[in-house]
């Protein structure tokens, strides 16, 4: 049986229903928003999951074109701590389906049976026999070809002609997906289909994994797979320095950990912003019943007990918006995650429940409601008996202060406009309270609309950084390549680059080689200089490298730093950092001139292409022509056409953004919900009032008008907030983005959202009044006057 | 019970009923009452608490709607009326004085008495401000016009209540326990101010458990358990059930 203080606090709930609702909605707001935590974990556990069931490599070596017989093969396997080896073969190639034409990667497996690195599954149709292909699911979900089982392929052969082939399912690898995603479409075919096609036996990747990574196990092994190739091969002329897969990484992991960095931001923001107004929101409902305290104090309660009351209603509460909440968040964490995941990732994973936070949930859920309440609970049973049981009357809190005094010159307005304008600050903390949580939530949709124009503002410069329309890719350097393409009509400039790979303090960035006088690399130097021709005709080892490889590498201009190269160790000058974002800003560019004194080469690997005219359909025109021409020599270099990939990265962005923008939705909600909360509460609280201005001929039009007005002046007033404070929070969001990618980033606020902000915060503020006003005129005079 | 309206009758109360619901409880506050009031006439109701006399003018001002029965004040029929027409109707036929004055707290005292005159949207607002400042004066209070009520003692919120209650120039006036909330010498002035507005010409009506304070009405209507027991009136008046 309760006590009949228990049932005090039971009763609670249904006495001030709308309220209670509103309270219950906020904790739920605010427990669903910390569900967004949930989605790194849940990624990670599917990926981790991924991994082992692709048997994703620890280790790629590129050791250029090499032949090794099965039994090599075997021996290779049989090494210690290697577990599980295989060579594989590519090529890249034009291709054709429908209407589209474009260069697609061709990946070659010696057996779908026996796969033990890397295993491609096959995920619709069957694994594809000779003269058959598979295709990777990322092409079609990202957009770059929809070809799935059953149709053909059209492969266009360098030599001209070209030849179709039919497509015996679909199926992938988390490490050829991943390029898929990001470059060109993925295509597999059996060895013998590649060997049919390139008449050639020859490898081009061999990947392993090893039992184990501990120590200096995963290196001495590596040193143990190097040496035993080396000596079944012969000489070997790495193209990279050894591909190491750190613990814990996939493909796609850092893209997806720079998103959820703004998960955990905009999480963070929205269970702040919920805490703040279930703190107000228990605040006001204790302050309402001072008199009630009084009361209860004047025949025995003790302090202690009246707090456990209040207490016991706040938990009740808080268990009800947890219970709410855990549905919605763990809903919408998993159906978050299944829209994103196809762009970041190449799976989709499955739905999960995190238990650790479910546990926090109820933490922050019950003993947050529970916590907020404690201040005004303590403050109110201070209050001396005789002044608690005083609450009556004509209100006591408008008209001595400045603000009062302000508003009651208003007198311009309509009557009933200037009532409900002064209305609002008969009870400044809850005027203050619903501000501020509107404020907040006008201010982070105005935060993210500024992370959105500066990150797709800097994305597009830093794609425009490198200035051609056309990349040709030449594998291993072609003489004379130069000259061949700079003669195709349409091409305007050519500029050779040398790209390679590199190690320097444990990262792995690209290397590039560049024109001293480079017109084609849009330089963004944020310290230090470019390096000279002088330098270039000297093969002096000096070096600009990205701000986000310097950063992670604590690269400072002047220093000297010992760097390693496919063909040995180097020495390196760092003279200038440059901001642009290729290759996620990891690169170290160098004098073309150097690189090629390095690596023992001579002749450009990469060429970047102008063309007369930035007309997409003009760029393509030129691209065949480039193909065309190559061709007809038997070059075999890849072409990737700028603009098509500008488009699919800028669709990419804007997803990403897309779901980052809904992930402010809980925090808006959150904002309106407190508005409502507060206009509901203030509407309940006049209900008196509104039977005595019914009582002396205010008609339902006026009564609205006042409620509408009060309502406006507070979203107002939110909006003036929003502004400072979407300002701070954009700026905020954009640093955070800049940390994660080690970038830096120039503020592109939306200036042209100001004035539509407002215009929406007051139609919701609208919206949210109409229905406690029009409960409040629909109440007949007789009971609102007993209204209590 | 009457079966005709007297020739001057301003409000007539047949029959009426008033039931009040809370949940599963029935309170018939109003048990079959018949009232009649002459135009001019100054009326107490009395009783104890709970006998349904503010009930009474409840009916009377439209504020509550009776179970049963018909309430007529001149020549408005309440029962026909629905809420907004009541609400526009008592803003410009009836003035109310409530027990608690019932002031707008964020309104001046010049702006609280006006405030009728702004809903009924009668003359331009300079008409209004002088007749609310006429009335004001009326009541020996236009030297606080611009005071909010938290600057004002009991009795003078009581006073800007009637300058309210006589903005729209009403037929009739119906107080509340009007002063049930003021010192005995304070009841007494507001009393006598009821008093004189009715020697003007208005009917009066009001509330209270007071039986001295009764007596400064004309007549008096005894309410006792939802009914009316006893009129003390002058044989011409028509009471009773």
């Amino acid at each position: 049986m309760r006590s009949a203080l228990q049932r005090r606090s039971w009763k609670e709930l249904s006495r001030r229903r709308a309220r209670s609702v509103f309270t219950v909605l906020t904790i739920a707001a605010a427990v669903t928003a910390l569900w967004m935590f949930a989605i790194p974990q849940l990624t990670n556990r599917a990926m981790d999951e991924q991994v082992e069931e692709h048997r994703l490599d620890h280790v790629l070596l590129t050791p250029g074109q090499f032949s090794l017989t099965d039994e090599q093969v075997e021996e290779l396997r049989a090494l210690p701590n290697v577990d599980g080896l295989d060579v594989r073969s590519g090529f890249g190639n034009p291709i054709a389906f429908g209407n589209n034409r474009q260069d697609a990667q061709f990946v070659a497996i010696r057996d779908f049976e026996d796969q033990q690195v890397n295993v491609v599954t096959i995920q619709d149709g069957a694994a594809p026999g000779f003269g058959e292909l598979l295709v990777d699911p990322q092409n079609s979900r990202s957009g770059r070809l929809a070809a799935t089982t059953g149709d053909m392929l059209t492969l266009i052969s360098p030599r001209g002609g070209s030849g179709d082939f039919k497509i015996s399912g679909v199926g992938g690898s988390l490490r050829f997906s991943d390029n898929a995603r990001e470059g060109a479409p993925v295509v597999y075919l059996t060895q013998e289909t590649f060997e049919d096609l390139t008449k050639s036996a020859n490898f081009a990747w061999l990947n392993f994994r090893v039992a184990d990574r501990t120590g200096d196990r995963l290196a001495e092994t590596l040193s143990a797979v190097r040496t035993t190739f080396e000596g079944m091969v012969g000489e070997v002329e790495y193209q990279t320095v050894p591909q190491i897969r750190p613990e814990g990484d996939w493909p796609g992991r850092e893209s997806m950990e720079n998103v959820t960095t703004v998960f955990y931001v905009l999480a963070s923001l929205a269970a702040l912003s919920a805490l703040f107004m279930v703190f107000t929101t228990m605040n006001a409902v204790v302050r309402e019943q001072t008199d009630e305290i009084g009361v209860m104090k004047a025949i025995g309660g003790r302090r202690r007990q009246i707090a456990w009351s209040y207490m016991r209603t706040a938990a009740i509460i808080g268990f009800a918006g947890t219970a709410a909440g855990l549905v919605v968040g763990v809903t919408l964490s998993n159906l978050l995650l299944q829209a994103i995941s196809p762009s970041l990732m190449t799976i989709t994973p499955g739905w999960g429940i995190s238990w650790p936070l479910a546990a926090l949930s109820v933490v922050v859920g019950v003993g947050g409601s529970m916590l907020a309440s404690l201040p005004a609970v303590f403050r109110a049973a201070r209050v001396p008996v005789h002044e608690a049981l005083s609450d009556r009357g004509v209100s006591a809190s408008f008209g001595q202060g400045w603000l009062d005094r302000t508003l009651q010159r208003s007198t311009r307005l309509p009557r009933m406009a200037q009532m409900g304008l002064r209305n609002t600050a008969r009870r400044k903390a809850s005027s203050l309270a619903a501000g501020l949580q509107v404020g907040i939530a006008v201010g982070i949709a105005l935060g993210l609309l500024m992370l959105g124009t500066t990150v797709l503002h800097a994305a597009d410069e830093w794609r425009n950084a490198i200035g051609g329309d056309i990349e040709v890719n030449d594998g291993r350097g072609t003489p004379g390549l130069k000259q061949r393409i700079e003669s195709v009509p349409g091409v305007a400039e050519v500029e050779g680059v040398y790209w390679s790979t590199a190690g320097v303090a444990e990262q792995r960035p690209s290397m590039l080689g560049l024109e001293a006088t480079t017109t084609l690399f849009g330089r963004d130097l944020v310290e230090g200089r470019w390096f000279t021709q002088q330098e270039a005709e000297d093969l002096a080892r000096v070096a600009v490298v990205g701000l986000p490889l310097a950063e992670l590498a604590g690269l400072a201009v002047g220093d000297v730093v010992p760097v390693e190269t496919p063909n040995g160790p180097e020495t390196l000058e760092i003279i200038g950092i440059d901001r642009n974002m290729t290759d996620d800003g990891k690169v170290i560019y160098v004098p073309i001139e150097t690189h090629y004194d390095m690596d023992l080469r001579s002749v450009p690997n990469w060429y970047w292409v102008r063309t007369s005219d930035a007309d997409e359909a003009f760029i393509d025109e030129v691209a065949a022509g480039i193909a065309t021409s190559l061709s007809s020599r038997s070059y075999e270099p890849y072409l990737e056409i700028n603009y098509i990939d500008a488009n699919a990265a800028r669709a990419e962005e804007r997803l990403i953004l897309g779901i980052v923008s809904i992930l402010g939705i809980p925090i808006v909600l959150i904002g309106l919900v407190g508005l409502a909360s507060t206009m509901t509460m203030a509407v309940l609280d006049r209900t008196r009032e509104i039977g005595i201005l019914r009582s002396i001929g205010a008609g339902a039009k006026d009564v609205r008008r006042m409620i509408r007005a009060e309502g406006l002046a507070l979203a107002a007033f939110g909006w003036a907030l929003a502004l400072p404070l979407g300002f701070l929070s954009g700026w905020a969001m954009v640093w955070v983005i800049g940390r994660a990618f080690n970038a830096s980033f120039g503020l592109v606020p939306p200036y042209w959202a100001v004035l539509p902000a407002l215009a929406v915060t007051l139609a919701l503020a609208v919206a949210i009044v109409h229905r406690p006003a029009r409960r409040a005129i629909n109440l007949s005079p007789g009971t609102a006057l007993r209204y209590e | 019970m009457l079966d005709t309206v007297p020739p001057n009758g301003l409000i007539e109360v047949q029959d009426v009923e008033k039931v009040y619901r809370t949940g599963r409880l029935e309170y018939p506050a109003l048990r079959g009452v018949d009232l009649s009031v002459e135009a001019g006439d100054f009326l107490s109701i009395v009783g104890p608490s709970g006998s349904g006399k503010s009930t009474i003018l409840n009916v009377i001002t439209g504020i509550d709607r009776p179970t049963a029965g018909t309430v007529r004040v001149g020549e408005a029929l309440l029962n026909d009326m629905d809420e907004e027409e009541l609400a526009v109707w008592r803003g410009e036929h009836v003035g109310i004085v409530f027990q608690f004055f019932q002031l707008l707290p964020t309104l001046t005292a010049l702006e609280n008495a006006m405030l009728p005159l702004d809903f009924a949207r009668l003359g331009s607002v300079t008409d209004r401000i002088e007749r609310a400042r006429h009335n004001l004066a009326l009541v020996g209070l236009v030297d606080k016009a611009d005071h909010l009520p938290l600057e004002l003692s009991g009795g003078e919120q009581q006073r800007v209540a009637i300058a309210r209650a006589l903005a729209c120039d009403p037929t009739l006036l119906v107080a509340d326990e009007p002063t049930g909330n003021l010192d005995t010498d304070t009841a007494q002035h507001i009393l006598e101010l009821l008093a004189k507005l009715n020697a003007d010409g208005m009917t009066v009506l009001y509330v209270t458990h007071d039986r001295e304070l009764a007596g400064y009405a004309n007549s008096t209507v005894h309410v006792k358990d939802g009914r009316v027991v006893d009129g003390g009136l002058a044989p011409d008046h028509g009471i009773g059930s």
